[in-house]
């Protein structure tokens, strides 16, 4: 059976299909094909589309991987220069070595030139600074070897200083533990409190008066060596009621604590005293106790 | 007719049909699609700079870049290469917008009427694209996805920076990424000086860079130059003449660069322990700049004696090229002052098997072991070289006026049933160091080895010996060097400094001993040790003309598989393994054929190493006296005696009763 829409001869088929319509479409679908073909104009246009949306588009891919792994690693290493430049910038405006352990976190490191450390050295006051490292020492380590540079490392235990040679070997180390910081923060720093409050003061604590007519009673050579830096005595911060002497003390010097009573409560400013010299002091103290 | 002419139409227009849909398809595809498609970078040489890790050696030169590409520009790389990668890899590449049609429809056609064969039609562009972003997975929508952006790159970009930055990236194998880099690993010169033979075979690498090694398969690389050089003929690059002139060349390929791979043994230690500390990313793509300990004097001298002496030693055990078994070494030079890793080589060829066996290897170092526990039992007991002590593998009793006439196999007298302790190690006497083993404890021998650096586990070491300890060579050698210099143990360590891209330091190693040993004694079994190069199982050292002040212990592992010497002047400790990878004798039948190569290798490089070092003696430590004693009894030399020793003693020792 023939449907009505097939064509019943090849006459008419053709007729129809060479109709002006049929033509027109023939025509415009050869000219598409063939300027594709020659020009291209269809990749260009997806090629355009693409570009117009490409900021849009995420950044994946190897090209974009290996960027990433480029920003991540530079990324890294700036952490850890910043982290040292801080550090280094914390090492040179330290004026004292507790402002140096405080400044060089864990794992930081820095070198400190030879002139500043000698400027915290002798800021420190003596029995300590002799404790960190004997004077002589320092003077053979800056005049009488190769030692050429001073490294400075952070660690969980405090704070390491390496005395280098100039193709880094180590001459000379000192380990500045938080205890030791402890220790020159309590140098420099006021308990607020009483003698009473600080056990190891116990049973050696003598009023004011007595202490210092004892004191002045010493011969002048003595005097002029018992206690180390009586100026930091000297701010007003209040009455010195009460002096205390820490009998459990290293071998060259002994720990003294002088009880202020003020209009900012009470307060015991810490300093040391000569071993010698402050046995001379006891055996007076004791003597007019008697 | 009617019916064909109605079956045509209807496919005609079911094609016309299809046709529509899969162009609306495939715009559907573009327009939603092309959200997840990749971001371009611009410009597009962004892709090519990438900073590179350079790594050095201790004495200044370079020795390998990482993450390293050379973008040049297309006016300094030879026209030769560029006409012939354009020929054999895309040759219609300055008239297509990225796809080249006619290529296409004929892989589509192979691809579909032939099943499992899939024909590439990737333009230098679409190439690019797959380089720059996707896998190497081979997927339509990948193909399509590569295709688009290939598109996108054509529209952005000119023809010349489409083609620099394909030739800036493409990879060559051998580890070259770039015309650039790979002309210099393959020719050793710049990409603009390639000669048109070398540059066809380089253009005729990147289609499969492993297959075309030149350096794996030079004559299968030559047969891809042959096509593109025929390529080039079709194209109108050259005519018949000059390529029947170019094919008659056989380019000399550059001696240095063998693969990807690092070649050194040194290098992929410095770099595993690059990545542990700083990751992957830092060591491959964060620009850094290494300095590491390598003398590469040394490190030449070391690779040098190491072939000369496995190649004497693979004609001694009757072994040749073809053998699949061969003996392997490792050979590790350390500075007994700072423990920096002067020179290392973890096997024979770095290309014939990259197991680092200096590190990783840990093997029987047999009577290797003898120094800890002398010390051990010198220190513990108080005992010194001319302690006399009576070795029972030799019972003949001894008599009082006996002259030394009797000779060991090294030469040297000893005495049948008695002998001093210097003596005793000289030869290498295996009864009386189990008598010492015994009479000090192996926790306390142990705890010797330990603190000298040995990490290797011990804890299953025969008590009766250290011999069946299995250390590796670069423990031996760092451990040795704590006897050099005077009982103070420096780890050993490969890495000086680490800068950044901008000169910060981010690392730097401080060199700090630590006192381990007790000076006197160590000095002690140093010079028992001198006593082993000088008179004893290692006095091939002097034969052979090595004439500084040294010291060392060779070592057999018990059950022969191994064979080693360790030895040490002042200033530098090293430590020669040989044996196979898989355990078996190694020594020819009744010869010590390794052992004397250990030696010869250990004289041979320390010879290289130290020949513009004067010689100097290791330092005696305070309180050290010197005694001459004869070597049967422990007492000073009768009338008869010829031969003698030299006793160091601590303050406090005495011989034969001697007030000190």
């Amino acid at each position: 059976m023939t449907h009505w829409h097939e064509f019943t001869h090849i006459k008419i088929w053709f007729r129809e299909r060479l109709s002006p319509l049929h033509l027109l479409m023939a025509i415009i679908l050869v000219t598409t094909v063939v300027s594709e073909w020659q020009m291209s104009w269809c990749e260009h246009l997806v090629g355009a589309y693409l570009a117009s949306s490409n900021d849009k588009r995420p950044e994946i891919g190897t090209v974009w991987e290996t960027e990433d792994r480029t920003t991540t690693a530079q990324s890294y290493l700036k952490t850890i220069t910043d982290s040292r430049k801080e550090a280094t910038r914390y090492a040179r405006e330290a004026s004292s070595f507790i402002q140096l352990a405080s400044g060089i976190l864990p794992g930081q490191w820095t070198h400190i030139s030879k002139t500043h450390f000698k400027q915290l050295y002798l800021a420190l006051p003596e029995p300590t600074a002799t404790e960190l490292i004997p004077t002589l020492e320092l003077v053979w380590l800056f005049n009488g070897t190769g030692m050429d540079k001073i490294f400075c490392e952070g660690k969980s235990h405090g704070l390491d200083i390496y005395f280098l040679t100039p193709d880094n070997r180590v001459i000379r180390q000192i380990s500045l533990s938080r205890a030791t910081v402890a220790n020159l923060d309590q140098d420099n720093s006021i308990f607020k409190g009483t003698l009473e409050d600080i056990h190891d003061f116990s049973g050696t604590i003598y009023p004011a008066n007595q202490f210092f007519k004892a004191t002045l009673s010493l011969p002048p050579e003595t005097l002029s060596e018992l206690i180390i830096r009586p100026e930091r005595l000297l701010p007003d911060r209040g009455k010195i009621s009460r002096v205390g002497i820490w009998q459990d003390q290293t071998p060259a010097y002994v720990q003294m604590g002088f009880e202020v009573h003020g209009s900012r409560g009470d307060m015991v400013i810490f300093t040391k005293g000569r071993n010698w010299a402050v046995k001379q002091l006891i055996q007076r103290l004791t003597g007019s106790a008697q | 007719m009617l019916r064909l002419i109605k079956w045509i139409s209807t496919l005609f227009y079911m094609g016309l049909a299809a046709g529509g849909c899969a162009m609306l398809l495939l715009f559907f595809f573009i327009f939603y699609g092309a959200e997840e498609l990749p971001r371009l970078p611009h410009p597009l040489a962004r892709i090519i700079e990438t900073p590179k890790t350079q790594i050095y050696a201790a004495t200044g030169e370079k020795l390998i870049t990482l993450g390293k590409k050379e973008p040049v520009p297309l006016s300094r790389i030879s026209p030769h290469f560029i006409n012939a990668i354009l020929a054999v890899e895309d040759h219609r590449f300055m008239e297509h917008s990225g796809l080249s049609k006619l290529r296409t429809l004929k892989a589509l056609y192979i691809t579909l009427v032939q099943p499992g064969r899939i024909q590439g039609a990737s333009t230098i562009t679409q190439q690019l694209a797959k380089n720059l972003f996707f896998s190497f997975k081979q997927t339509y929508l990948r193909k399509f996805k590569e295709l688009l952006i290939a598109l996108q790159i054509e529209h952005t970009f000119s023809k010349a920076e489409i083609l620099h930055a394909y030739v800036n990236q493409i990879a060559f194998g051998a580890g070259a990424q770039g015309v650039e880099r790979a002309a210099r690993v393959f020719f050793g010169k710049p990409a603009a000086d390639l000669t048109l033979g070398e540059a066809a075979l380089l253009a005729g690498l990147p289609q499969s860079p492993s297959r075309y090694n030149p350096y794996r398969h030079y004559d299968r690389a030559l047969k891809r130059r042959e096509v593109v050089i025929h390529r080039m003929v079709t194209m109108g690059y050259l005519t018949r003449e000059e390529a029947d002139r170019v094919l008659q060349e056989k380019p000399t390929l550059a001696a240095r660069h063998a693969d990807a791979r690092t070649g050194s043994y040194f290098l992929d230690t410095l770099i595993t322990q690059l990545i542990q500390e700083y990751g992957k990313d830092v060591v491959f793509h964060g620009g850094i700049r290494v300095t590491t300990t390598l003398n590469t004097a040394m490190q030449r001298a070391a690779r040098t004696t190491v072939k000369k002496g496995m190649d004497k030693l693979d004609v001694a055990l009757g072994l040749n090229k073809s053998d699949k078994s061969i003996p392997q070494v490792a050979l590790v030079a350390i500075d007994t002052g700072s423990g920096a890793v002067k020179a290392l080589m973890g096997g024979r060829d770095y290309y014939g098997s990259e197991f680092n066996r200096a590190i990783s290897s840990k093997r029987g170092v047999g009577s290797g072991f003898m120094p800890f526990i002398y010390y051990a039992a010198m220190k513990q007991q108080n005992i010194h070289g001319g302690t006399v002590m009576t070795n029972p593998a030799m019972d003949a009793p001894i008599q009082e006026d006996q002259t030394l006439s009797s000779e060991s196999p090294t030469g040297i007298p000893h005495a049948h049933g008695k002998m001093i302790l210097k003596q005793a190690l000289t030869l290498s006497v295996d009864t009386i160091t189990d008598q010492l083993m015994a009479k000090t404890g192996v926790k306390s021998v142990m705890d010797i080895a330990r603190i000298c650096g040995i990490s290797s586990p011990l804890e299953s070491v025969d008590p009766r010996g250290m011999a069946a300890a299995q250390v590796s060579p670069k423990e031996m050698a760092g451990a040795y060097a704590t006897f050099a210099s005077g009982g103070v143990h420096h780890d050993p360590f490969f890495i000086w400094r680490v800068e950044d891209a901008l000169g910060h330091v981010i690392y730097e190693h401080l060199v700090q001993g630590k006192k381990v040993l007790d000076a006197a004694t160590a000095f002690q079994v140093v010079d028992m040790m001198q006593s082993v190069v000088d008179n004893g199982t290692a006095k091939r050292i002097r034969q052979k003309g090595f004439s500084h002040p040294a010291a060392g212990k060779t070592g057999t592992a018990p059950d022969g598989c191994d064979a080693w010497f360790t030895g040490f002047t002042p200033g530098l400790s090293t430590s020669v393994w040989i044996g196979y990878d898989t355990p078996k004798k190694i020594n020819a039948p009744g010869k010590p054929t390794a052992d004397i190569t250990a030696i010869a290798i250990w004289t041979d490089f320390m010879s290289e190493a130290l020949k513009d070092d004067p010689a100097r003696p290791f330092s005696i430590p305070d309180g050290i006296s010197f005694k001459t004693l004869e070597p049967l009894m422990g007492c000073p030399p009768g009338i008869k005696n010829t031969s003698t020793f030299i006793i160091p003693l601590k303050p406090g020792q005495t011989l034969c009763g001697d007030i000190p």
